[in-house]
């Protein structure tokens, strides 16, 4: 009996030391694909290969304050027009869509890029996400600086395809940073810019 | 193998020919022999002491380093602007210029000629602040490239963009020519009454520059006087002298 154990256990081919003596034989790589092999097997029966729902940013209301870092944004209104003097499209004959949002930054300095706060999506002819112009609602500065504790009215500015249909309403996301330390300088930076939430909102002819 | 003059030890090789086998087990109940289970046990202990000290300066160089590093400005503290503080009234050396704080003054509303939009005339939900500032380049031509305000609770506002700011970004300042205006700001009322001035040749970059800091007088007696105020205050345009 004990030499047919002793040779069964030479042959590594029985009991627990024996397969797990196999396995620790075995090359690296096969090991590895193994592993992965049963990994993604179990991963497609426990509902691992399913489509995962994307978790988009929440819907606010509109004259809702979106609350974040470096500002907070509340859409007021969005307007559709064909002529915005004194602005001036950057491809003759284009249309306008502007956006009414109150911006108060949050940061602890005055900020420069607050025509990143806001994007518009899905609106058909719209020649960019991003607008082409920001004014000061006060006094049409172009382009301000807000400073900390000052919220102010602003009035961002798409340019829009003539041809295209006049849009029924308007998808306007708010989009949030994060300050942290540059992983390239160590300098404490706002990067990451994200989308913080998104507001549905009818659009006004501003012609009629 | 035998050589002259040398006992032969007792664990030697057997000679050749010899019928004495080798590394023969002692006999039963013999002492045990070096090598033995003491001595295996011996090495265990070495091994787990050796094992235990690397383990131990792993850990000490581990709490050294996080020493070391915190006690290590960050990157931002250390390589902040040299500040040249000063007082209202006297000039304030920052290196390639001297700036000296000559008068405060405040509004609701300003007004000032010309400008990026045209509009002359600018409110505000805070309050405005004029600072009657004298600049003068120490020995090559130099431009102040940024002015701020800094409030008690570490926040920082750069001089207005609504109305044109000669004085910063604008003006060339000639060595020995000095030039005096008035640099404005934008601040909330709430942080009008604790404020330093910031100035630098730099205009974006300011790690490592020499910064003028002048803290500024201002009462809340004052502010509530200049907010009373609804005519706008014209900004002085700068002069030479």
């Amino acid at each position: 009996m004990l030499s047919r154990v002793s040779s069964s256990a030479e042959r590594g081919g029985a009991g627990r030391r024996g397969i797990l003596a196999r396995i620790l034989a075995a090359p690296v790589r096969a090991t590895g694909v193994a592993a992965s092999a049963l990994a993604l097997v179990v991963s497609g029966f426990t509902g691992g290969l399913e489509p995962a729902a994307a978790p988009g940013p929440p819907q606010q209301a509109a004259k809702a304050t979106i609350e974040g870092k470096p500002w907070n944004v509340t859409v007021n209104g969005v307007g559709y027009t064909k002529d915005a003097k004194p602005l001036r499209p950057e491809k003759e004959g284009d249309h306008w869509i502007a956006v009414g949002a109150t911006v108060e930054v949050t940061a602890d300095e005055t900020r420069n890029d607050i025509r990143e706060a806001l994007t518009l999506v899905g609106v058909p002819g719209l020649r960019n996400e991003k607008p082409s112009r920001v004014l000061l609602g006060r006094d049409e500065t172009q382009a301000p600086e807000l400073h900390p504790g000052l919220p102010e009215k602003l009035l961002f500015f798409w340019e829009i395809d003539p041809a295209a249909p006049q849009p029924v309403e308007a998808n306007v996301q708010i989009w949030g940073k994060t300050q942290r330390a540059s992983t390239l300088t160590g300098h404490r930076s706002w990067l990451d810019p994200e989308v913080k939430a998104h507001v549905i909102v009818p659009v006004q002819n501003l012609d009629q | 193998m035998t050589y002259p003059g040398v006992p032969r030890s007792p664990g030697a090789y057997p000679a050749p020919g010899s019928s004495q086998p080798h590394g023969a087990y002692p006999a039963p109940g013999s002492p045990p022999a070096a090598g033995g289970p003491d001595a295996d046990d011996g090495g265990r202990r070495g091994r787990l002491r050796s094992r235990f000290g690397a383990g131990l300066l792993i850990v000490a160089a581990l709490a050294v380093g996080t020493l070391i590093r915190s006690g290590t400005p960050d990157v931002d503290t250390a390589e902040r602007p040299f500040s040249r503080a000063g007082v209202i009234g006297r000039p304030v050396d920052a290196r390639t210029f001297d700036a000296t704080v000559l008068a405060v003054r405040g509004a609701a509303k300003i007004h000032r000629d010309g400008g990026l939009t045209g509009r002359q005339e600018h409110d505000t939900d805070g309050v405005w602040i004029l600072l009657k500032v004298r600049l003068e380049a120490h020995d090559h031509t130099i431009q102040v490239g940024w002015a701020g305000l800094k409030d008690g609770k570490g926040r920082t506002f750069h001089s207005t963009e609504r109305i044109t700011q000669p004085l910063i970004g604008g003006r060339s300042l000639q060595p020995g020519i000095p030039l005096t205006g008035e640099v404005v700001f934008e601040v909330p009322k709430d942080a009008a009454t604790n404020v330093t001035l910031q100035l630098t040749e730099r205009p974006i970059d300011r790690r490592m520059a020499a910064m003028v800091e002048v803290p500024l007088p201002i009462s809340p007696s004052a502010v509530d006087g200049w907010l009373a105020n609804p005519a706008p205050v014209q900004i002085e345009n700068p002069v030479v002298g």
